[in-house]
């Protein structure tokens, strides 16, 4: 990946494209490469939908490769959502593709002076910029389907739907999966509106006739390859769990420990999470059948494969298999225990392009003010029609939690620097609570979810039973997915490198065979630190302080059933999260 | 409390695992450690104990050390194997993130002498339902009526071609959606077969 695209949607009489050498960025993937761009190049007080932000999309540094797991997709900029720094991953074909045709960037600046749209295709001849008002105000699929009788099945497409043009806070950016349906979505913080803003529509990446990019050392990375790929199929969660019951395998465990917030958070256990569990979920996608239904991958490479694909009762296609997060925020966030119920909103959630956390936590509050009630399917279904219809309603829904929350006056509106929280209680998982507030994202589970801090080495191993381990945790889970991120793997081979050294060195040697030079712990927490410096920086300036680390206050009040607990970590601890 | 035994094809013992999920509920003696009640009356062994079932609850409390927690009369225990993400290592046994949820932990308990009779409500997860589940079914679980007829609900099709036949407190009933529509409103000692 040897250049940057930028494409200048201000430029005099249409938008420019320049192809440029990496130059500073060079060496950077992922969210390394999207948080240095941003850092160095948007102002930090801009408006979010203004001409000076800037859409940053980049592969990781082994995307494109034939290393295993390797097709995540960053996508950065400052976020409408929450006023600071973001970086959105998704899985699906994009990565991969983008990775082959060379690019380490795409950097989308300006904006178009009107409210005409473009189409970007890029192929190994070059880049061409288009006009996309045949796209109009469609949804990601209808637009998926239309670009697919010109381009043909073998691209990448990267679209938003309705949400991102009418530039909502909670839009998602989709990427399409091997099947070519717009199912994988870098989902968090509004980065759809900043896409629609811009007068972007879609990119459309082909790479007929590119290779696979070659690592430094074959042998040494088929080697390594291999020893990888082994490890995360003999692991259990990434061997057996994920692959039978996908990450909805995650609801009976959370919701057993009391963390599975329900009803808007009034409590942690629903009652009727064995309906919506994973292992009943995949129970009814096996009797329903159909190609790829419990099992299945979201990129090519990928060997976990903890996706899915729904269908209905009479085998129709529905969407790909909710994860756990969407089952938890259309579901027992809002009472909801009907799978089918939840795959219908997990499909328009994909099809208007919003984020299905921030689309649950919203209805949530809005059952919460009393818009519908808990349980209420249909209602549900039906406000998540206002977002794609853009109803008054529908563009105060579609704007996230925060927002709903104070414009009906809500007090429980469970979002910190205004993104809402995932689907773990912070009450109960305190750590988890730790992570939320700090991050530099906005409520992320994510942002803390590498477990491999420790056997990297990253900030020393610590106690993680004195009272002050949960702080310690949270900063060297940040630093080391931080740096994961960089690398466009996949999170979840973390479980198999915690466990097994020879999958971690397998891991390591892959990397350091792609790269030509070897890996150490030490160049791992470098990364991840310089990635978190960029974006601690960029929100400083932006007027973030650390008031914004803090969780809401009623989790501090208000006690969470069943273990009648609340959030105790001081502020004062929050504060020594990133002292390093 | 109604007995029933039902003989099924070995394909159709996976429709029960779900009534491990909202927990069956077994007769045993109590005040006795995890350990023991796992590997002495669920008759696991220490290897699968130690290493396959890597997270556990009592009464939604995940527990460390299965060799000081202790289960009593009216205790909900519940067993899965290791899971994914931050959360999956949060809750893991002994695990290295077990502080980010020091507040929920189960704490260490001084150990009776396992002479006490008690009720204990089992709940099994994910592959640790397919691998222990069977078992338990054959030796017998009381369970709701009701979560019976769900199982039937959502499976009718396999519920009428693999159960093959069934006895109610010692009479034979045939187990038909009919059947399995009565259940509802009451407990039952459910044991299930493999048909030979």
């Amino acid at each position: 990946m040897d250049k940057i695209l930028r494409i200048n949607m201000s430029a005099p009489g249409g938008p420019a494209v320049k192809t440029e050498a990496p130059g500073n960025y060079a060496g950077l993937g992922g969210r390394a490469m999207t948080s240095a761009v941003v850092a160095k190049e948007v102002p930090p007080t801009c408006h979010p939908l203004g001409d000076a932000n800037k859409l940053v999309i980049a592969p990781g540094i082994l995307s494109g490769s034939a290393a295993a797991m390797s097709g995540r997709l960053s996508i950065g900029c400052k976020s409408p959502l929450t006023g600071g720094i973001k970086e959105a991953n998704s899985g699906g074909q994009a990565a991969q593709v983008m990775g082959r045709l060379g690019y380490a960037a795409i950097i989308v600046e300006g904006k178009v002076p009107d409210d005409s749209q473009y189409k970007i295709f890029i192929n190994k001849d070059g880049v061409k910029v288009e006009s996309a008002a045949d796209l109009k105000g469609l949804g990601n699929y209808a637009t998926v389907d239309k670009l697919a009788a010109q381009y043909g099945k073998k691209v990448a497409f990267i679209t938003i739907g309705q949400a991102g043009e009418m530039k909502m806070s909670a839009a998602s950016i989709a990427v399409t999966d091997m099947e070519q349906r717009p199912t994988r979505h870098a989902g968090r913080g509004g980065v759809g509106a900043v896409m629609g803003s811009k007068g972007l529509k879609a990119i459309i990446l082909d790479d007929d006739g590119m290779k696979m990019r070659p690592p430094a050392d074959p042998e040494k990375f088929k080697a390594a390859n291999k020893a990888f790929t082994e490890g995360l199929r003999k692991h259990p969660v990434t061997g057996e769990g994920l692959p039978a019951f996908g990450t909805n395998v995650l609801t009976n465990v959370v919701n057993e420990a009391g963390a599975y917030p329900t009803n808007n958070f009034r409590k942690g256990q629903f009652a009727g999470a064995s309906n919506i569990s994973g292992e009943t979920q995949a129970a009814l996608e096996n009797k329903r059948g159909g190609e790829g239904s419990a099992t299945h991958g979201c990129h090519r490479g990928c060997v976990i494969r903890c996706s899915g694909t729904f269908y209905d009762k009479n085998g129709n296609y529905v969407t790909k298999q909710p994860e756990y997060e969407t089952v938890w925020a259309h579901g027992g966030n809002c009472g909801i225990d009907d799978i089918d119920m939840i795959a219908q909103l997990d499909r328009m959630d994909d099809d208007f392009g919003v984020d299905t956390i921030e689309m649950g936590a919203t209805i949530g509050v809005a059952m919460d003010a009393g818009l519908a009630k808990f349980g209420d399917g249909k209602a549900a279904i039906k406000l998540l029609q206002e977002v794609g219809d853009g109803t008054p309603l529908g563009r105060i829904l579609g704007n996230g939690a925060a927002v709903t929350g104070q414009v009906f006056g809500v007090e429980r509106v469970p979002v910190v620097k205004r993104q809402s929280m995932p689907a773990y209680d912070p009450r109960a998982v305190q750590g988890m609570g730790v992570t939320y507030a700090t991050t530099t994202m906005g409520a992320d589970h994510t942002a803390g979810y590498a477990v491999t801090a420790n056997l990297l080495g990253v900030g020393g191993n610590v106690n993680a039973l004195k009272p002050e381990g949960q702080v310690e945790l949270s900063r060297n889970l940040q630093i080391a997915t931080a740096a994961i991120d960089s690398t466009g793997m996949c999170l979840f081979i973390a479980f198999a490198i915690l466990d097994q050294p020879d999958t971690f060195n397998a891991l390591v040697d892959l990397v350091g065979a792609f790269i030509g030079q070897p890996m150490t712990a030490d160049d791992v927490t470098a990364l991840g630190k310089s990635v978190l410096k960029n974006e601690r920086e960029f929100n400083l300036a932006a007027g973030f302080t650390a008031k914004d680390d803090r969780l809401p206050d009623y989790f501090k009040k208000e006690a969470l059933a069943p273990h009648n607990i609340t959030f105790g970590v001081k502020d004062e601890e929050l504060d020594t999260v990133f002292n390093w | 409390m109604i007995r029933l035994h039902l003989n099924v094809d070995a394909s159709c013992i996976p429709l029960f695992y779900s009534l491990f999920e909202k927990g069956v509920v077994l007769s045993a003696n109590t005040g006795c450690t995890l350990r023991d009640f796992l590997c002495g009356q669920l008759r696991l062994s220490g290897d699968y104990l130690d290493q396959r079932v890597q997270t556990l609850f009592l009464d939604a409390r995940p527990v460390d050390d299965v060799d000081k927690a202790v289960v009593r009369d009216g205790s909900t225990l519940a067993l899965s194997a290791a899971m994914p993400g931050v959360l999956g290592a949060t809750m893991r046994k002994g695990g290295r993130y077990a502080a980010f949820r020091k507040g929920i932990s189960q704490p260490a308990d001084e150990c009776g002498i396992c002479e006490t009779s008690g009720r204990v409500t089992v709940k099994l997860f994910n592959m640790v339902a397919k691998e222990v589940g069977g078992r338990l079914l054959e030796t017998g679980v009381e369970v709701d009526g009701s979560d019976l007829q769900r199982i039937a609900d959502r499976y009718p099709g396999e519920v009428s071609r693999g159960i093959q036949k069934g006895r109610m407190d010692d009479h034979a009933i045939t187990p038909d959606m009919a059947f399995f529509s009565t259940l509802p409103g009451k407990r039952v000692l459910l044991s299930v077969g493999i048909a030979g």
